[in-house]
């Protein structure tokens, strides 16, 4: 890790207004996020991850706590950061492309070079011939994709996703774990995954953190260490099992994984 | 997700009739209009009274046939559509304004909340003695009365807030106009055409009411001149008249809507009812 990380969260505390008082949704979550590293956060439903990519995106004020991004203080949305929500929040009056490029287009950022560059993304996920489509044509991992694509388009440095492949079958599933893992080791960009699957996590992350629910805290914060890239085979390894089974005994008798 | 479809079936449209359903629809005008005709035959009741729906009909021809009605509603229809014109203009950019600035909301939307308690046909007289006997004087009158349905379709719609969409545009930094123009207007959308449907009906009564107050063309002139000679058939052949034009103005707010708003039209098929 390099000395100035690309996310570093100190002490970040979060209490939602609600009726009848507030909602302690996260307390003192400190962890950084090195340049190019992948991270992955895992815990029970409720327990503030989504808070956490929200704060992170400049979309959700935090209670106390700093935050750096590059070194500076977060303060607001950032150019640098793209993220992938939990649902795939595509407008259904645009096709596929216009949904892709709705960044550059927001930011008032040229189109032409974006063109090929969307194109390309779309390409990559598998969605070529699908451009002149509208949101209600497509599934819901098709949907999923495509809001990847809008993320990826800016070519941020830093990838914020909240269970971006939920929604997707198995097979897709593991699929797109691949394609991610490929786009991360090219493009080297900075990864924050947030998902309940913890063989996804274990599988893609250098790091897993693993959070404890009312009110959010880190439990522990996994490394991985296995070999790259990794490929499906690792599923039987004896390191990979034990790493899940590790994380796994962390949620005791807390049932929650679909 | 599951909305939109019904959306699409909630249209008045037979679509999705089957021929048996035409003919079960037909069959039971046929009945009720033969009803009327006997029991007016049998009980002898005054053409006067009510007129048999055959007297209607030779009514309706005959008025089709010797044109002078076209002009009456050549009349009506410029005051329906320029009345309509300008008050869902108006209760457009009114609407947006108050939905997007809290201070217009504040300012005015008490007095249009109360002017919008007022009868709006009680102000036809007044709109006669300002404007005068001619056209101004009824387009405004459909104009208030359209306005203010449009208006209040227009402030929930754009109010109606789909976070996760105002979520991202926030992430990517947009300005309020672009939160506006990319997501609040196209959500507000079908409000705003449930808003304009039930307006160009209301514009259609805004005219005839304010041809009754006073004036010498259009078919509500026409009803009332009608009504003065006694020839009742002939005005059951106007409200004819003005039914289909009704009809006929809701279909194209409708065909608009589909063309607008062709991403929740069911894709299959043609798009077309
Ligand atoms: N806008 C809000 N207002 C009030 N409370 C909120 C709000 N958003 C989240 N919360 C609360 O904060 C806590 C954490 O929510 P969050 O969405 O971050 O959980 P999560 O870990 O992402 O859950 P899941 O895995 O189900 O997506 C929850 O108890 C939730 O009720
Ligand atoms: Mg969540």
């Amino acid at each position: 890790m390099t000395a100035r990380p690309a996310v570093a969260v100190a002490s970040l505390d979060k209490a939602y207004a609600a009726r009848g008082g507030r909602i302690q949704a996260l307390r003192d979550v400190s962890f950084d996020v090195g340049h190019g590293e992948f991270v992955s956060v895992v815990g029970p439903s409720g327990c503030g991850k989504s808070t956490i990519l929200k704060i992170l995106a400049g979309i959700v004020r935090k209670s106390g706590g700093a935050i750096a991004v590059d070194g500076e203080p977060l303060a607001g949305p950032s150019d640098k950061i793209g993220i992938v929500f939990q649902s795939p929040v595509l407008l259904p009056w645009r096709t596929v492309y216009e949904n892709v490029v709705l960044p550059v287009e927001v930011r008032r950022q040229p189109l032409a070079p974006a063109r090929e560059r969307a194109l390309g993304l779309i390409r990559l996920v598998g969605l070529e011939g699908f451009e002149t489509r509208y949101p209600a044509e497509l599934s819901g991992g098709m949907q999923q994709r495509v809001a990847i694509c809008r993320a990826l388009v800016t070519d941020p440095a830093i990838l914020l996703m909240d269970e971006p492949f939920g929604a997707l079958d198995a097979m897709t599933r593991e699929h797109m774990n691949l394609e991610l893992q490929r786009i991360w080791m090219e493009s080297r960009k900075t990864v924050f995954l947030i998902t309940h699957s913890i063989q996804e996590a274990v599988f893609l992350s250098d790091r897993v953190i693993v959070m404890t629910s009312r009110p959010g805290r880190i439990d522990e914060i996994v490394p991985i260490d296995l070999p790259r890239p990794r490929s499906f085979d690792l599923l039987t390894d004896a390191r990979f099992g034990a790493y899940a089974r590790h994380i796994r005994a962390k949620f005791g008798s807390q049932a929650m994984f679909a | 997700m599951a909305t939109r479809d019904d959306d699409a079936d909630e249209s008045l449209e037979p679509q999705g009739w089957t021929r048996r359903d035409v003919a079960i629809s037909a069959a039971g005008l046929a009945v009720f209009l033969g009803a009327w005709e006997l029991a007016v035959r049998a009980l002898d009741v005054p053409a006067v009274v009510l007129p048999p729906p055959s007297s209607v009909l030779t009514s309706l021809v005959s008025i089709i046939r010797s044109g002078a009605v076209f002009w009456h509603l050549g009349v009506t229809l410029t005051e329906i559509l320029a009345g309509f014109a300008v008050g869902a203009s108006a209760a457009f950019v009114l609407g947006a304004l108050i939905a997007q600035f809290r201070i217009v909301d504040r300012l005015l939307y008490p007095y249009i909340v109360a002017f919008q308690a007022v009868p709006k046909v009680a102000i036809a007289p007044l709109l006669v003695i300002w404007f005068g006997f001619g056209l101004e004087s009824k387009i405004l009158m459909t104009a208030v009365i359209a306005f203010f349905p449009i208006l209040v379709n227009t402030v929930v719609g754009l109010r109606t807030v789909e976070q996760d969409r105002i979520d991202l545009m926030v992430a990517l930094k947009a300005s309020r106009w672009q939160v506006f123009r990319y997501v609040r207007l196209p959500t507000a959308l079908p409000f705003i055409f449930a808003g304009l449907d039930v307006g160009i009906v209301l514009s259609v009564i805004g005219a005839i009411v304010g041809e009754f107050v006073g004036a010498n063309a259009g078919l509500g002139y026409l009803l009332l001149v009608y009504n003065n000679d006694l020839r009742i058939a002939a005005m059951f052949a106007l409200l004819i008249i003005l039914a289909a034009l009704g009809i006929i103005l809701h279909g194209v707010v409708q065909f608009v809507q589909r063309r607008v708003m062709f991403w929740s039209a069911p894709r299959a098929g043609s798009g077309g009812p």
